[in-house]
């Protein structure tokens, strides 16, 4: 089908949106750093050093982005059914549970089978975590806001339970799971291929800045194959099947899809099921990939989830969008790391720049509504 | 009838009013007068633009071209609240009330100034006395959605007369009304017209328009199509003006709308000896969202090639009674069976259903109008692989669809909630008669279609029943009753007063819809 004029508006708008999420950061950081007395030209130049400097920058923003786009995915399939999951992130920590465990647990096999099933544990353990408020809201009208924010708590305190007890290493001091086994962690891309860096690690540009010319194979583990097959799966299966279809229905006009014969109840139920599984696999990809180990982390969970929230809205629900949205949050915080290193601006200041980013960007879309003048009136 | 002085100022003169959503132009160069102390009719078909135009008027979009004159000094509105300063109040199509307000709360909103922080106990009481003076009763703590919808009218009405509104703008007020309703709501317009207030009047009822008007505008397809007095015009001048050229059908269609008796309304020959039951219904008891029984002990039963119209005044359960029969609504107690099997075990694609609400129940507005078409076709088999729906074929479907029920739209991408009220309702009706249902649950199918369309979806409905389908017709439109129907169930408090043929006279039908039972005293038969 050629892309018609909606579609190419929507694409439209899309650019605007991200174009001005970049602009606000730049302004953000700017002014934070010069109001702290830093100097905000440099701390701007690390900040894109660290996101698309390098190859291994690029690297960086990729595994940061990874549980960013299952997070994203997991709360815009969600929302698009009209189900406000506000807990991918407990999803996504008992969904690294759940991987940790079947890692650990598992008898010894070999490495393929047993990674898929420590990925697949952790997506079965998010898709249970979830299907609880779907069903507390079904079945018995509680709004699955309230549960599902109630649920990131006992997932907290789940973990923090299992780490200091059940679960701990014998072998350390510190509040841990054992490592993860070598055949249940997702491989890095340097095991498979022979090759470290794809392309060159740097061209340089005007101004002692330079961009990234390739993509430095390093760290990357397949996490990150996974989540772009994920994708690809959750994208056709939203804009092709019927289920998809019937999610957006629901989502926009429950009363008409009901009265359409659309069994609401059952295509809620379904897409709050899927969200948990995919933040429940995003938790075991993290795992399994990147640290390979259960621990407690020191707020209490990663934050994945209610970034999550950010990379849905700002990338309209949709799963194109999403990845791009993951991609910028996942740029923002590699990018912050290295400012913390080369312009010394404390890390706090990288987290109040990302939330205020966030805060802003959230409300764009309510500020674009503002401007237009061809809104339907209530008739 | 009022007479409009030649010569004077005009209250409100809009000039070369262009107005363009995208691809679609919804007005052309439109001029449109507005003289004081006038009743002034808008008319044209479904899409034409007359709602557009009056948004326009009204301050809430802004025309791409024209200009608006109010009392001959030039006005640009940049909101609903700058049109709502200068005086001008639209009444619309679609209520704005807030539901979980209470009549004296929904008032105080509405007049000028800010609403303070603590509501006196006495804001609304100027409304509510102006309410009085028309003679009408608001019971200022019930909340709106207890209301029956007349009754929000009444309320939208006294909001925006609240405001000193001098014109005002009525899209297609009546077609929700009763028939004493509708009396109640003429007078007041003649009345607010005798106070010199300037009032817009749209409606698809010809009679209506020529009852009440002094002057009627018409537009075609965002044209205009001519101003006339209504003195110096008829039914059939009107029809061809809306339409262009007009064949002698047309203009019977337009004499049905008017409401002209017709001859032809013989009962049809199936009258009790039809098909097979279809639809049967065993004192149903059914309750709406307040908990209040609104469907109490109904009986009925609906055979194959037949249509059983249910007349009634609005309110009295029709609603409540479709739900219940498409499942959508849980019986207190009795039975619906569904060609003998219970109704709830009977899959939604046998039955073809026409809700009362459109924009509610009907469509989803924020989808396109494509998707709205597909929305019960893409549960068929043959509209998917497996769990992959079959886009070629939902696409083709979903044009031939458009083209076959003629809505109006830039393209099938277009979200559904922006055509005109018409175009949506087609949409709704396209999805029920596109497939070949046992049974068709119809509520109000015509409500704000235009001649045209309205003729088309009878006879829509007439092949349906041809065709062997049961059609359970459930329409406050007492004229479409009796012209469908092959036997008539009169509801009224959610009990059938008795099932009457086609040719009951008026009387009889009219004391049934006001609760007397078939047969109380006279013989009916
Ligand atoms: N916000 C909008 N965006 C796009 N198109 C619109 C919008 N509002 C109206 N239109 C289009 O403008 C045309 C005129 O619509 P309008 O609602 O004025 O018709 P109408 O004469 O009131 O019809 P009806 O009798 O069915 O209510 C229609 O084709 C409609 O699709
Ligand atoms: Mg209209």
């Amino acid at each position: 089908m050629k892309p018609s004029s909606e579609s190419l508006r929507r694409a439209g708008r899309g650019l605007a949106l991200g174009l001005g999420a970049v602009g606000l950061t730049v302004l953000l950081v700017g002014l934070i750093v010069s109001l702290l007395g830093g100097n905000p030209g440099r701390a701007l130049s690390s900040i894109f050093a660290g996101s698309f400097g390098s190859a291994s920058s690029l690297a960086e923003v990729c595994l940061k982005a990874t549980p960013l786009l299952f997070t994203g995915l997991a709360i815009a399939v969600a929302f698009r059914a009209g189900g406000w999951n506000i807990g991918a992130e407990g999803q996504f920590l008992v969904g690294m549970l759940g991987a940790t465990a079947a890692a650990l647990y598992l008898p010894p096999m070999h490495a393929f089978p047993r990674t898929l099933l420590t990925l697949l544990s952790g997506s079965c353990i998010g898709a249970f975590w979830a299907a609880l408020p779907a069903w507390m809201r079904l079945k018995r009208d509680v709004p699955e806001v309230i549960s599902t924010i109630m649920l990131n708590f006992l997932a907290v305190y789940l973990v923090e339970y299992l780490v200091r007890g059940p679960m701990k290493d014998p072998t350390s001091a510190s509040d841990w799971s054992p490592r993860l086994p070598d055949a249940a962690c997702l491989p890095r891309f340097s095991q498979i291929a022979p090759v470290g860096r794809i392309g060159v690690d740097s061209i340089p540009l005007a101004g002692g800045l330079s961009v990234a010319g390739g993509l430095e194979l390093g760290r990357l583990h397949l996490g990150v194959l996974v989540a772009l097959l994920t994708l690809a799966g959750v994208w056709s299966w939203l804009d092709r099947t019927r289920l998809g279809f019937q999610l957006r229905a629901v989502g926009l006009g429950t009363p008409a899809a009901r009265s359409a014969g659309i069994p609401t109840g059952r295509v809620l139920w379904i897409a709050f099921v899927i969200s948990g599984a995919l933040a429940g696999l995003g938790g075991g990809v993290e795992v399994s990939g990147m640290i390979q180990r259960m621990y407690r982390y020191a707020p209490g969970s990663p934050g994945y989830g209610f970034s999550g929230i950010a990379v849905a809205l700002l990338g309209g629900l949709a799963p194109g969008g999403v990845v791009l949205s993951a991609v910028f949050f996942g740029a923002l915080s590699a990018g912050c790391s290295q400012m913390q290193r080369s312009a010394g601006v404390s890390i706090h200041v990288a987290s109040i720049v990302q939330a205020a980013t966030v805060i802003l960007l959230v409300l764009l879309p309510g500020l674009r509504k503002r401007f237009e003048t061809n809104r339907p009136p209530e008739s | 009838m009022s007479n409009v002085p030649a010569g004077a100022t005009p209250t409100v003169r809009m000039r070369g009013i262009v107005k363009r959503f995208d691809a679609v132009t919804a007005l052309q160069d439109v001029d449109f007068d507005l003289m004081p102390g006038e009743i002034h009719a808008l008319l044209g078909e479904n899409g034409a633009g007359k709602s557009t135009l009056m948004h326009v008027l009204s301050g809430l979009y802004r025309p791409n071209e024209g200009t608006i004159e109010l009392q001959g000094a030039p006005v640009r509105f940049r909101s609903a609240a700058d049109a709502a300063a200068a005086g001008i109040g639209m009444v619309h199509q679609h209520f704005s009330l807030v539901e979980n307000f209470t009549v004296a709360e929904n008032l105080a909103l509405a007049l000028p100034g800010e609403t303070p922080a603590i509501l006196p106990r006495n804001l609304a009481q100027r409304a509510l006395d102006l309410a009085e003076s028309l003679g009408w009763k608001l019971e200022p703590r019930t909340p709106v959605w207890q209301l029956p919808v007349g009754q929000q009218q009444r309320l939208e009405i006294v909001k925006v007369l609240a405001r000193d509104a001098s014109i005002l703008i009525f899209d297609e007020p009546t077609a929700v009304l009763a028939p004493v309703e509708l009396e109640e709501l003429f007078s007041v317009l003649e009345r607010l017209r005798s106070e010199g207030r300037s009032l817009v009047f749209i409606s698809h009822k010809l009679n209506e328009v020529l009852r009440l008007s002094d002057r009627i505008t018409v537009l075609r397809r965002g044209r205009h199509a001519g101003t006339v007095p209504a003195s110096e015009t008829d039914a059939g001048d009107l029809a061809r003006r809306m339409m262009g050229a007009v064949d002698d059908a047309t203009v019977e269609h337009v004499a049905v709308a008017v409401g002209a008796p017709h001859a032809e309304v013989a009962p049809a020959a199936s009258v009790e000896s039809g098909g097979d039951p279809v639809l049967t219904i065993r004192d149903l008891h059914v309750k709406d969202e307040r908990g209040i029984e609104t469907v109490r002990g109904l009986s009925l039963e609906t055979r194959a090639g037949e249509v059983l119209g249910v007349a009634g005044v609005d309110g009295n359960g029709q609603g409540e009674l479709a739900e219940a029969i498409l499942g959508l609504r849980h019986a207190v107690e009795g039975e619906i069976r569904i060609s003998g099997e219970p109704a709830t075990s009977v899959g939604r694609r046998r039955i073809g259903y026409i809700p009362q609400d459109r924009r509610r129940d009907g469509l989803v507005p924020a989808m396109s109008v494509r998707d709205n078409l597909i929305l019960e076709l893409h549960q068929e088999a043959e509209a998917s692989h497996g769990p992959w729906l079959r886009w070629d074929f939902l696409n083709r479907t979903a044009a031939e669809m458009r083209e076959r029920f003629d809505v109006r739209s830039g393209s099938l991408q277009q979200s559904s909630g922006t055509l005109s009220g018409g175009n949506q309702q087609k949409i709704v009706i396209g999805r029920a008669l596109h497939k070949q249902p046992e049974l068709l649950v119809a509520v109000n199918p015509t409500r704000g279609l235009d001649v045209n369309a309205t003729a088309y979806v009878h006879d829509r409905i007439r092949e349906q029943k041809a065709k062997g389908a049961a059609i359970l017709l459930i329409s406050t439109e007492l004229e479409e009753v009796l012209a469908l129907s092959d036997r008539v169930a009169v509801l009224y408090s959610g009990e059938v007063m008795g099932v009457v043929p086609p040719n009951t006279s008026r009387e009889t039908l009219g004391l049934m819809m006001g609760g007397r039972r078939q047969g109380a005293d006279e013989a009916v038969e």
